[in-house]
C-alpha cells in the first residue's frame, strides 16, 4: 500500500477530527448532516473530500469553524492541540482567518461589492492585528496581490471586485486567506464557478501556495477531475460519512466502495469509448430522509438484503479503507 | 433489493398561520373587538353620542369614563362612537381603492403598450404628491364633507395598488406556466383571471392591511382640518380638533388619539406579521 | 422629466376645476365679485370668459412665470408667499431628518444584530408605534406634558412671541442667529425646535428602522457576509464595513423620498406648534378654500418630489461603485 501518510505519521497532525457530528434543528425534526467523521491532516499535506451536495462535505469544515448558527455540534476537531468544538466564539473567531482559513465557491459574491479589494485584504489583516497601521496594511495587500499572480498588483488594489474577472476575484479571496499565513487552508469548491482554464490556474496557484508555505490543504469538491493532479488523500464522503479513504491514486486505480466506483465511472475518458453517459441512478441520500442500513444501499447495485440493516463501517479493503460490508466480504475470502 | 426506507424523524404538525400566532393574535383579536364595538354600538352605548348628558368639562370620573366635553357630551361614548366613522370609511376607501387599482394595473401590465404607457404616467404623477395635500386639495375644491373626502382619499390611493399590480402581473406573466397556458391557446381574459390574478394578490393583502391604518390617519386628519366629518360627528379627527380649543381639559383629545393608535397600530402589526409569513414562503427556506 | 412636471400642472388645474362653485369666485374671492375692476383683470388673465382650454394654456404661461395667483387670504402674490414660508418648513423637515434618520438607523442595527431577541422586538415595537402616532395628536401630547405640565419646553412658534427674529438672511432661526452671533436668540430657536422635530421625526423613525432592519438582514444572508466571517473579522466590523455600507443604499432613496413628503406633510404638525411654514399655509388656504393658494402648494409638492428623486437618483450612483463606475 502507498502510503504516503507513512512519514508524516510520525508528526502529530495539525488538524485531527474525530466523531464529529453536526445536526440542523429543522421544522421536520432534527436533520444529522455529518454522522461521524474522523480524519488526521499534517502540514504540508493535501487532503481531499470528495462527494455529492448534501453529503456534508462543506458542513463539517464549515461547523468545525463554529461557522453555522443554529447546528449543534459534538465531537472532537482540534487545531495544534486546541479543541475547537465548544471553543469560545471569541478565540474560535481569531483563529479563523489566521491560522485556518477557508476560501469558498462564488468569487463574484463573496466579495462585497462597495468595497475596493485591497481594502477588504486590508481589514482581514486588521482583524488579526490590531497594531497594523492602515498604511502597512494597505502595503501588504499590495504584495500579496502579486503573490497570487494579479499582474499590476499597485493599480488593481483600488479596484472593486464587479472590475475583475472571476478568476482574479477567487485569487484575491486567496490573498485574503493566506494573509495573516495560516497553517490550514479550506478551499469550499475553489474552483467550481470559473471556466475550465481558469480552474487549472487557480489548482496550480494553491499548489504553489501550499509548498512555499508549507500549508495543509483541504480541498472539498464534488469534481474528481481536479482532485487527482493536486492532492495526496482522499475521503469520499456519502450521507454524512466517510464511505473510503486513501491514497489519491490508490482510490483512483483501485476504488472499492460502489459510490467510489460510481463517481469514477461517470467521469468522461479521454482514452477509451463511452457510447453512454453513465450516472449513478437515484437521488442522493439527504439528511432528513436516511435509508436505514448503509445509506447507500438503495442506489448500489451490489447490494443484498443485509445492508439494509447494519451500517457498515470503515475497514482496510484493497489499498484503502472502505465502509461496505459486501466489498469486506468479498476481500475476506 | 430491499425498498427504500421511510424517511425518518418526519412529524406531521398542524400549526395555526404565523400571522395567527402570538401577538400577532393579539392584534386580530383587539381588530375583531373594534369591528364589534362599531357593528353593535347601537344597542348597548353607555350614552348618546349627540346629547349632552350632564356638566360640562368633567374630568374624567366613575360616571364618565374619559370625561366630558365642552358640551357636556360623554366623551367615552364619542370615541366609540368614532369607530362607526373611521372603520367604515376606511373599508370603503381601501376595497374601492383596490378594485379599481387592480383593473387598472391588470389591464396596464397585462396589456402593455401605449395604454400601459399613458397609465403609469398619470400613476406617477398623482404619485408626485403627498397624500395629505392632494387629498386636501381634492377635498377643499368639491366642497368639505365626508363623501368628498372618502372619494378624494379613492382618487389618491387607488395609484398605489394600480402600480403594485402591474409589476406583479408583469413578472407573473412572464413565468412559464402562464407562457404555456398562452401556447395551448387560452384567451387572455381568461390567463388574466385564473392564473395571474391568483398569484399576485399577496402583496395587495399585505399593502391593504397596513394602508387600513394609514387611511385610518388621513381621515382623522382631513377632519382635524376641517375638511372631513364636521362637528357634531363624532368622528376622532374632529375631536381631536374640538380638544385643541379645549387644551388644559386633556382628556378631550386624549381619547380619540389612543383610539386612532390603537387601531392604526394594530392594523400595522397585522400587516407586518402578514408580510413576514408571504415573504419567508417566497424564499423558499 | 419635463413632462412630469407639466403632468403634475395639469393635474392640480383640473382639480381646481373640479369645484362646482364658479371659478370666478375662487380667483378673487366672494367680496370682490362686485368689483369690476378686480374682476375684469381677473378674466384677462386667466381667460375665465373663454374656453377651459385657453384658460389652461394660460395657466400653463403664468406657470412657467412662475406666477401661481395672488392668494385672497393673504392679497399676496402666492409665489411669494411660499418663498416666505419655506425656510421654516425646511429648517423643522431638516431637523426631523437629522433625528428620525439618526434614531432610525440605530435602531434598525439594534433589530438586526439582535434579531429574534428581545431587543428585537423592542425596536420594533417603537418603529411601529411612531409609524402609528397620528401626527398632530402626538404634537399635542407633547406640548400638554412638556410644556403645560412640566413646563420644560417652550410653547407654539417659532421663537419666544416677544422676542423679534433675526434679520433674515436665510430665513433658517438657527443659521440666520449664529450668523449675526446672537447666541440667545439661537438657544431660543433651537428649543422651539424640539418638540416639533421629534413629532415629524417620529414617523421617519418608524419608515427608517424598519427599512434598515429588512435590509441588513438581507445583506446578512449573502455570501461575503459568510466569507467575511470565515476571515475571522469581528462582528462589528462585519456589521459596519460590510453589511451597512451595502444596506444604505436603499436608505438613501427613502430617505430622499421622505424628504420630499415632509416638506408639505409637516402640514399638521405644523398647525399644531403655530409654525409659519408651507404646511401651515395649506391648512389655513384648506379652511378659508383659498383655491389659488392650495394650487401653489400642491405644486410645490410635487416640483419637491421631483427635484429630490433627481438628487436621491445622483446620490445613489455616487454611493454605489457599481454604479458610479460603468
Amino acid at each position: 500500500m502507498t502510503d504516503v501518510g507513512a512519514t508524516s505519521r510520525e508528526r502529530t497532525p495539525v488538524l485531527s477530527v474525530r466523531d464529529l457530528r453536526v445536526t440542523f434543528p429543522t421544522s421536520t425534526g432534527p436533520a444529522p448532516a455529518v454522522r461521524g467523521v474522523d480524519f488526521d491532516l499534517y502540514s504540508g499535506e493535501a487532503l481531499a473530500i470528495v462527494g455529492e451536495s448534501g453529503s456534508g462535505k462543506s458542513v463539517t469544515m464549515l461547523a468545525m469553524l463554529g461557522l453555522l448558527g443554529r447546528a449543534a455540534v459534538t465531537g472532537s476537531a482540534k487545531f495544534d492541540g486546541t479543541e475547537l468544538v465548544g471553543l469560545d466564539p471569541a478565540k474560535l473567531r481569531a483563529i479563523r482567518g489566521s491560522k485556518v482559513s477557508m476560501i469558498f465557491q462564488d468569487p463574484m459574491t463573496s466579495l462585497n461589492p462597495v468595497l475596493t479589494v485591497g481594502r477588504q485584504i486590508s481589514l482581514v489583516m486588521r482583524a488579526h492585528d490590531s497594531k497594523l497601521s492602515k498604511a502597512a496594511a494597505a502595503a501588504r495587500a499590495v504584495d500579496l496581490l502579486e503573490q497570487v499572480a494579479i499582474s499590476r498588483p499597485q493599480t488593481r488594489v483600488h479596484s472593486y471586485p464587479h472590475e475583475l474577472s472571476g478568476g482574479m476575484r477567487q485569487r484575491v479571496m486567496i490573498a485574503m486567506a493566506i494573509a495573516n499565513n495560516p497553517e490550514v487552508l479550506i478551499a469550499d469548491e475553489p474552483t467550481t464557478a470559473l471556466d475550465v482554464t481558469v480552474q487549472a490556474q487557480i489548482m496550480e496557484l494553491l499548489g504553489k501556495l501550499r509548498e512555499e508555505h508549507n500549508l495543509a490543504l483541504v480541498l472539498i469538491t464534488h469534481d474528481l477531475g481536479v482532485v487527482a493532479g493536486a492532492t495526496d488523500r482522499v475521503n469520499v464522503m456519502y450521507a454524512g460519512r466517510v464511505v473510503e479513504t486513501g491514497a489519491v491514486d490508490a482510490v483512483f486505480r483501485v476504488p472499492v466502495h460502489p459510490y467510489t466506483r460510481g463517481l469514477l465511472e461517470c467521469l468522461p475518458r479521454l482514452d477509451a469509448r463511452q457510447e453512454v453517459q453513465v450516472s449513478i441512478p437515484g437521488m442522493a441520500a439527504t439528511p432528513q430522509s436516511l435509508p436505514s442500513g448503509c445509506p447507500f444501499h438503495p442506489r448500489c447495485r451490489y447490494a443484498v438484503d443485509s445492508c439494509a440493516d447494519v451500517e457498515p463501517s470503515l475497514e482496510p479493503i484493497g489499498e484503502t479503507l472502505a465502509a461496505c460490508s459486501v466489498m469486506a466480504g468479498v476481500a475476506a475470502q | 433489493m430491499t425498498a427504500i426506507a421511510l424517511p425518518s424523524g418526519v412529524k406531521v404538525v398542524r400549526r395555526r398561520p404565523p400571522w395567527l400566532r402570538g401577538t400577532s393574535l393579539v392584534a386580530v383579536v383587539s381588530i375583531g373587538m373594534w369591528v364589534i364595538v362599531a357593528l353593535t354600538l347601537p344597542l348597548w352605548s353607555p350614552h348618546d353620542p349627540l346629547e349632552p348628558i350632564g356638566d360640562r368639562l368633567l374630568s374624567p370620573n366613575a360616571h364618565n369614563w374619559m370625561g366630558s366635553d365642552a358640551l357636556g357630551r360623554d366623551v367615552f361614548t364619542r370615541t366609540l362612537w368614532g369607530a362607526r366613522q373611521s372603520l367604515p370609511i376606511s373599508f370603503v376607501v381601501i376595497v374601492s381603492s383596490v378594485i379599481v387599482g387592480t383593473v387598472v394595473g391588470a389591464v396596464s401590465g397585462y396589456f402593455g403598450g401605449w395604454l400601459d404607457t399613458v397609465l403609469m404616467r398619470f400613476v406617477d404623477i398623482t404619485m408626485a404628491f403627498p397624500p395629505i395635500l392632494l387629498a386636501m386639495a381634492i377635498t377643499a375644491s368639491l366642497g368639505p364633507s365626508v363623501r368628498n373626502a372618502v372619494l378624494a382619499m379613492i382618487l389618491v390611493w387607488w395609484p398605489i395598488y394600480a402600480r403594485l399590480l402591474r409589476s406583479q402581473v408583469v413578472a407573473v406573466r412572464q413565468r412559464e406556466h402562464v407562457e404555456s397556458a398562452v401556447a395551448i391557446g387560452a384567451s387572455r381574459w381568461l390567463i388574466l383571471r385564473r392564473y395571474v390574478l391568483p398569484l399576485s394578490y399577496t402583496p395587495v393583502l399585505v399593502n391593504a392591511t397596513t394602508d387600513f391604518g394609514q387611511v385610518v390617519l388621513l381621515t382623522a386628519s382631513l377632519s382635524f382640518v376641517g375638511l372631513g366629518a364636521r362637528p357634531p360627528s363624532p368622528e376622532w379627527g374632529a375631536m381631536i380638533t374640538e380638544g385643541v380649543t379645549n387644551f388644559y381639559d386633556w382628556w378631550i383629545a386624549a381619547a380619540p388619539g389612543i383610539a386612532i393608535l390603537l387601531v392604526v397600530f394594530a392594523f400595522n402589526f397585522l400587516g407586518d406579521a402578514l408580510r413576514d409569513s408571504f415573504d419567508v414562503k417566497d424564499r423558499g427556506r | 422629466m419635463p413632462l412630469l412636471l407639466a403632468g403634475i400642472a395639469t393635474l392640480v388645474f383640473v382639480i381646481s376645476r373640479l369645484t362646482p362653485a364658479d371659478p370666478l369666485v375662487s380667483i378673487v374671492g366672494e367680496r370682490n365679485l362686485n368689483n369690476p375692476e378686480v374682476v375684469a383683470a381677473a378674466k384677462a388673465q386667466w381667460g375665465l370668459d373663454q374656453s377651459v382650454f385657453v384658460q389652461y394654456v394660460k395657466y400653463m404661461k403664468n406657470l412657467l412665470h412662475g406666477d401661481m395667483g395672488t392668494s385672497f387670504t393673504t392679497r399676496q402674490p402666492v409665489t411669494s408667499d411660499l418663498l416666505d414660508r419655506l425656510p421654516a418648513t425646511l429648517e423643522l423637515v431638516i431637523c426631523a431628518l437629522i433625528l428620525g434618520v439618526s434614531v432610525g438607523v440605530s435602531l434598525g442595527i439594534l433589530a438586526a444584530r439582535h434579531r429574534g431577541s428581545i431587543i428585537d422586538g423592542i425596536a420594533r415595537f417603537f418603529a411601529l408605534l411612531g409609524a402609528s402616532l397620528p401626527a398632530f395628536w402626538a404634537g399635542l401630547v407633547l406640548l400638554y406634558v412638556f410644556y403645560a405640565q412640566l413646563g420644560w419646553l417652550p410653547g407654539p412658534g417659532r421663537l419666544d412671541t416677544r422676542d423679534t427674529p433675526p434679520s433674515r438672511i436665510t430665513g433658517f432661526y438657527t443659521v440666520d442667529s449664529l450668523l449675526h452671533g446672537d447666541i440667545s436668540t439661537f438657544g431660543n430657536a433651537v428649543r422651539h425646535l424640539i418638540l416639533p422635530a421629534t413629532v415629524l421625526g417620529l414617523g421617519v423613525v418608524g419608515i427608517v428602522t424598519r427599512l434598515v432592519r429588512a435590509s441588513l438582514l438581507d445583506e446578512f444572508s449573502l455570501e461575503y457576509v459568510r466569507v467575511a466571517r470565515a476571515m475571522g473579522l469581528r462582528e462589528r466590523t462585519v456589521v459596519n464595513n460590510h453589511a451597512l455600507r451595502n444596506a444604505l443604499l436603499p436608505t438613501i432613496t427613502i430617505v430622499a423620498f421622505t424628504f420630499a413628503f415632509l416638506i408639505t406633510g409637516a402640514v399638521l404638525t405644523e398647525t399644531v406648534f403655530s409654525w409659519p411654514g408651507v404646511g401651515n399655509y395649506a391648512v389655513e388656504a384648506s379652511r378659508r378654500l383659498d383655491y389659488p393658494a392650495i394650487i401653489g402648494v400642491t405644486i410645490l409638492g410635487g416640483i419637491a418630489f421631483l427635484l429630490t428623486n433627481l438628487v436621491s437618483d445622483v446620490a445613489y450612483a455616487f454611493a454605489d461603485p457599481r454604479i458610479r463606475l460603468s
